[in-house]
């Protein structure tokens, strides 16, 4: 084993562990916003990369109009589960735990969608971020073009949410109503806009995701779910479910402890070692592994 | 006593010359005779002529009454008219002693020689003609001066369409499948009722999905045996579905066709005397595969990348032990599972354990992600996948990735042979896409039950289910006939990919 | 002096138990009003009410004229009504100014364009009701503790925090269930203070207290609760006199 081996190893590990990040900061913003987990979560990484290749590569818009007609779709789509899913659970009486399994629910409903339109067979991904067999040489490294984008999306939409939520009035407001919806209220909060906006602003980070991840994955039924839905959860517990920092932090680990499992010990352990270590991170540090601040209730 | 045994030899003088019988139209029969001898036989049964064959200007004239018997003709004699006629099925043939006209069907038609009456007191007709007139197939060998008359079995005309079913995915991960089981055997089935159909009736091909899922195939399958009462069943096309379906065809004894390749779909292990492969098996497919890696790119140090699931796995287990008859060992088995995308780490260990070939045994979508990692790390090794590794679902997602990457393949629609050409354009021309594997298959398989179904002479199923065990058929397969395993076939190819086409390497066998 | 609230009749439910059955109340601008009475008498329904947290049965609610008692809780709090709670009640996760900072969102202006873009308007307008908020801090003596989050607070602190936040809202009438309870001598003394200043600032209050002390020294008028009725009403002196109240009370709370 080289030094080479190991820093490509590293970059594989980040780059697949930064993907499990980005899915997770969907699940964050939900949670931070609504305290509540949506199991469909992934499947608006499917849904965007779907559309996205029906308006690029089927309709021939070009990248920025597919790119933001997808986006907005899934924003609205973020919107109708709030109206078409939330909100009828509760008004029956419904709780957290009605919302997962709905939306457990939900995340079968898509792919069975997916594959009825689609076909399950995966696609190429349009070379929109460059050939997937262009890469970048860095002595002895050999990096594809993609991952840059990917590290580079990553970074700005980490920075954007972190501003958003700690930094702004509307953080503020998704952070209040997030742990008293009442109270949240009495303060003159809009609950109901902020709970729409949570909705979209979730499903399109995701969605943001599903397209920037399209060309690793393909278009494909893996999208919407399987190890990346499962890996992207993870990766938000590590972030106790309310950091977008931790998140993305946890994702990596999880892309760096599979990497380094399989190099030092076995390929065939890689997913038993990484959900090993996430259940015992659970349980030692059930808020979170990276949780900087202590939090007062 | 002397007249009593005398008489008894007569009787049985005579039960050799008229004491066949007669065979019944719609079963066929092989005449032999030879010129100048009393000795013939009739589907292989020897007989005794009264009068031997003779040549008169290069024709062959035998007794009227025995080749009319022997084609199971029915035989009238006009002795005012002095005319003689056979009647069989439709066909309708008179002959006037010393005329060489004759009718045929109520059309005049000239003869060459004349029916006579022989100084013997025999009457004697041209057999060529009559043979050929009701349609029969006569052959003359010069060295043994021996006629062969082969009257094939007539052949009865169903009025109601010939019901079968094809159980293949159409939405699901295999739906790409389905397309293309769907599109060979209903090219198929649209050609063969173009010219008429199998004895006149109609093929009506019945099509399902069964989203390569065992529970919905046996929705599918138990649907076609009591609803649709098909004479025999095509797909399902996934192994795991065929395993969970097929004793349900061997219960209502019905022949199934399936393009599924694992090899505990083998006879052996199935023992189920209704299942028939139709392409060649994975055990087969991986067996060739390894055999090319040792023998033509004489690697010693095969690294494998392997899938998880019963494809890869039992894949596996063949190629090891085809190493291991060799003697050559596996220096790394890389392990990913289905929907992994960053091998990097895999890839970095099969780089670094010096292996000279790498083995691709995943399915499409992981083959895809190892061809661009092994791209990416520069693992510069000749690379030979499974069949999975040879389809357009692999070249497409992996891209320039995947030139020169070598594989067994099942169907190459480049190959050249003439039938595969045909059926590539017949394919092309139908469905405006270049056929896959399996669709190759399937179109055999039709074929094939259109042979077994014309052979058994009859549409019921366990007489198709006899027949298909023994018909012989040349397709776009090449010869295909059911061995002890119940395969059809063990054609495979290995090719290599240039970017756009599968280049053949070698064809097998 | 008009009347900033009136309640009609206001009467509410709880399956058998009526909480507050026919209350006729009205609170003067610029007063503050005290709502006293036994425990489960009814005055914490009475302030839910009026902030939006339930809707009333029956009776209606009038806000500067206006009918309020079927508007949802939001609206409510930004007509002008704040309130704090009798057990306290703060976003846990937000640290003390970030506590208040809520409270700011309806006077926002930019439009969601502007938040989205992060133009410099909407940097302008945070920044200026991040300094409001200060500014609330201050008037609680809380102005040193802004960055610390309120579970590192002690009691009394964040009782003044809570009043900090209902004020942020600068509401016409701001409703205070039990300020005071549970308050050590120093505690009280501070909280004392601040009713001082609120008073200062002519801010219409209803005040609903168990301790006597207090009532007597902060409120202009009395409305006293038993079983959900209003028995008696008028200045503190003569309510202290009434019968009907000394007897529902049983001089059980007399301190
Ligand atoms: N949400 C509710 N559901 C059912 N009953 C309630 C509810 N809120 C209050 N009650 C009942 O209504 C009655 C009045 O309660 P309330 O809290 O208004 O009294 P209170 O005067 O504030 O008492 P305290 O001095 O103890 O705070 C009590 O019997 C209480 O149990
Ligand atoms: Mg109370």
């Amino acid at each position: 084993m080289v030094l080479s081996d190991l820093l490509q190893n590293i970059i594989g590990g980040v780059t697949v562990g930064a993907t499990y990040g980005l899915i997770g900061l969907g699940v964050v913003f939900l949670w931070q916003s609504i305290e509540r987990i949506n199991f469909a979560n992934i499947s608006s990484a499917m849904l965007a990369a779907y559309l996205f290749y029906t308006f690029y590569t089927q309709l021939h818009l070009g990248f920025l109009v597919a790119f933001v007609v997808s986006i907005a779709i899934i924003a609205a789509y973020g919107l109708a589960l709030r109206h078409l899913v939330l909100e009828p659970i509760n008004r029956h009486g419904g709780d957290k735990l009605e919302f997962v399994v709905a939306t457990l629910m939900l995340c079968t409903f898509w792919l069975s969608v997916v594959k009825v339109l689609y076909g399950g067979i995966a696609k190429p991904f349009p070379p929109v971020f460059g050939e997937a067999t262009s890469f970048v040489q860095i002595g002895s490294i050999s990096i594809p073009s993609v991952y840059f984008w990917i590290f580079f999306v990553v970074l700005v939409l980490v920075l954007v949410l972190y501003v958003l939520l700690q930094r702004t009035m509307i953080g503020k407001m998704f952070r209040a109503t997030a742990q008293n919806k009442e109270m949240a209220s009495l303060v003159g909060i809009n609950v109901g806009m902020t709970t729409s906006l949570a909705f979209m602003l979730s499903t399109s980070i995701v969605g943001i995701a599903g397209i920037l991840l399209a060309p690793i994955y393909f278009v494909s039924l893996d999208l919407g779910g399987g190890p990346i839905g499962v890996k992207g959860f993870a990766a938000a517990v590590m972030g106790g479910l309310i950091d977008p920092l931790g998140t993305i932090l946890g994702g990596l680990s999880i892309g760096l402890i599979e990497n380094f499992s399989t190099l030092f010990i076995s390929s065939a352990y890689k997913d038993v070692i990484s959900f090993v270590v996430l259940v015992v991170v659970l349980v030692w540090k059930p808020r979170g592994i990276f949780n900087w601040t202590t939090k007062g209730d | 006593m002397k007249k009593a045994l005398v008489m008894l030899m007569v009787v049985a003088l005579f039960a050799g010359v008229l004491g066949f019988t007669p065979v019944r139209a719609a079963e066929g029969a092989i005449v032999q005779i030879t010129i100048g001898s009393t000795k013939a036989t009739i589907n292989s049964k020897a007989v005794v002529l009264d009068q031997p064959p003779l040549i008169e200007s290069g024709r062959t004239l035998v007794p009227f009454r025995f080749i009319g018997e022997a084609i199971g003709a029915q035989i009238g004699w006009n002795p005012a008219k002095k005319s003689v006629s056979y009647v069989l099925g439709n066909k309708n043939i008179v002959l006037t002693i010393g005329s060489v006209t004759a009718i045929v069907n109520g059309v005049k038609t000239t003869l060459d020689v004349a029916p006579k009456i022989l100084p013997t007191g025999r009457t004697v007709v041209p057999i060529r003609f009559i043979s050929e007139s009701i349609g029969a197939k006569v052959d003359w060998n010069a060295t043994t001066r021996m006629v062969t008359v082969t009257v094939a079995a007539a052949k009865p005309s169903w009025s109601t369409p010939i019901k079968i079913v094809l159980s293949a995915p159409f939405t699901g991960s295999g739906s790409i499948l389905g397309t293309y089981c769907k599109g060979g055997a209903q090219l198929a089935v649209d050609e063969i009722n173009a010219a008429g159909g199998v004895n006149g009736a109609k093929l009506d091909l019945i099509t399902y999905d069964d989203q390569a899922n065992a529970s919905t195939a046996a929705t599918v399958v138990r649907r076609a045996l009591d609803s649709d009462k098909a004479v025999a069943i095509f797909g399902p096309n996934m192994s795991a579905a065929v395993l969970g379906v097929h004793a349900l065809a061997q219960q209502a004894k019905v022949p199934m066709l399936v393009g599924a390749t694992s090899p505990s779909l083998r006879y052996d292990t199935t023992h189920n005397d209704y299942l028939f492969r139709l392409r060649a098996d994975d055990g087969v497919k991986v067996a060739q595969q390894v055999k090319y890696i040792v023998e033509i790119l004489k690697a010693k140090k095969p690294g494998i990348i392997l899938g998880s699931d019963d494809y890869c796995t039992s894949a596996l287990a063949v190629a090891k032990q085809a190493f291991e008859k060799y003697g050559i060992k596996i220096v790394d088995i890389e392990s990913m599972k289905e929907g992994d995308k960053d091998v990097t780490a895999q890839v970095t260990k099969l780089k670094n354990a010096g292996i000279d070939v790498l083995v691709g045994l995943t399915h499409e979508p992981e083959a895809a992600v190892v061809m661009l990692k092994v791209r990416q790390l520069k693992l510069a090794v000749p690379i030979v996948g499974f069949s999975a590794w040879g389809v357009p679902a692999f070249t497409d997602l992996a891209g320039d990735a995947a030139i020169g990457v070598i594989s067994v393949q099942g169907f190459n629609p480049a190959d050249t042979d003439p039938t595969v050409k045909k059926f590539v354009d017949a394919y092309k021309a139908k469905w405006g896409m270049e056929p896959s594997d399996p669709a190759q298959c399937y179109y055999d398989g039709v074929y094939l039950l259109k042979k077994a179904i014309e052979t058994a002479g009859s549409t019921d199923p366990v007489k198709i289910d006899e027949a298909l065990k023994t018909v012989e058929y040349t397709g776009v397969q090449g010869l295909m006939k059911c061995d002890a395993l119940h395969n059809f076939t063990n054609i495979c190819y290995i090719s290599q990919f240039n970017g756009k086409t599968w280049k053949v390497i070698s064809k097998i066998p | 002096m008009a009347n900033i609230l009136e309640t009609k009749a206001l009467t509410k439910r709880f399956g058998g138990i009526v909480a507050n059955r026919g209350i006729n109340l009205a609170i003067e601008q610029g007063k503050t009003t005290g709502l006293i009475g036994p425990n489960g008498s009814g005055k914490s329904t009475f302030i839910n009410q009026i902030s939006g947290m339930f809707p009333p049965t029956s009776g209606s609610i009038l806000f500067e004229g206006e009918e309020i008692s079927r508007k949802p809780a939001c609206e409510i709090a930004s007509m002008g009504i704040a309130r704090t709670f009798q057990r306290i009640q703060l976003f846990g996760h937000l640290n003390v100014v970030e506590n208040v900072l809520v409270s700011r969102c309806k006077f926002m202006r930019a439009s969601a364009l502007d938040i989205a873009l992060g133009t410099a308007r909407v940097r302008h307008e945070e920044k200026a009701q991040f300094d409001k908020a200060m500014e609330f801090l201050g008037i609680v003596g809380l102005d040193g503790d802004a960055w610390k989050l309120p579970s590192n607070l002690p009691y009394g602190k964040r009782r003044a925090l809570e009043i900090a936040r209902a004020l942020a809202l600068e509401p016409l009438l701001l409703l205070l269930d039990e300020p005071a309870a549970g308050m050590t001598k120093e505690e009280f003394v501070e909280i004392l203070r601040i009713m001082e200043i609120l008073k200062e600032r002519k801010i219409t209050m209803l005040l609903v207290e168990h301790t006597m002390e207090f009532i007597r020294k902060a409120v202009d008028r009395v409305y006293v609760l038993n079983f959900g009725e209003v028995i008696a009403q008028g200045s503190f002196e003569e309510i202290e006199r009434n019968k009907a109240v000394i007897s529902a009370y049983l001089g059980d709370e007399n301190e």
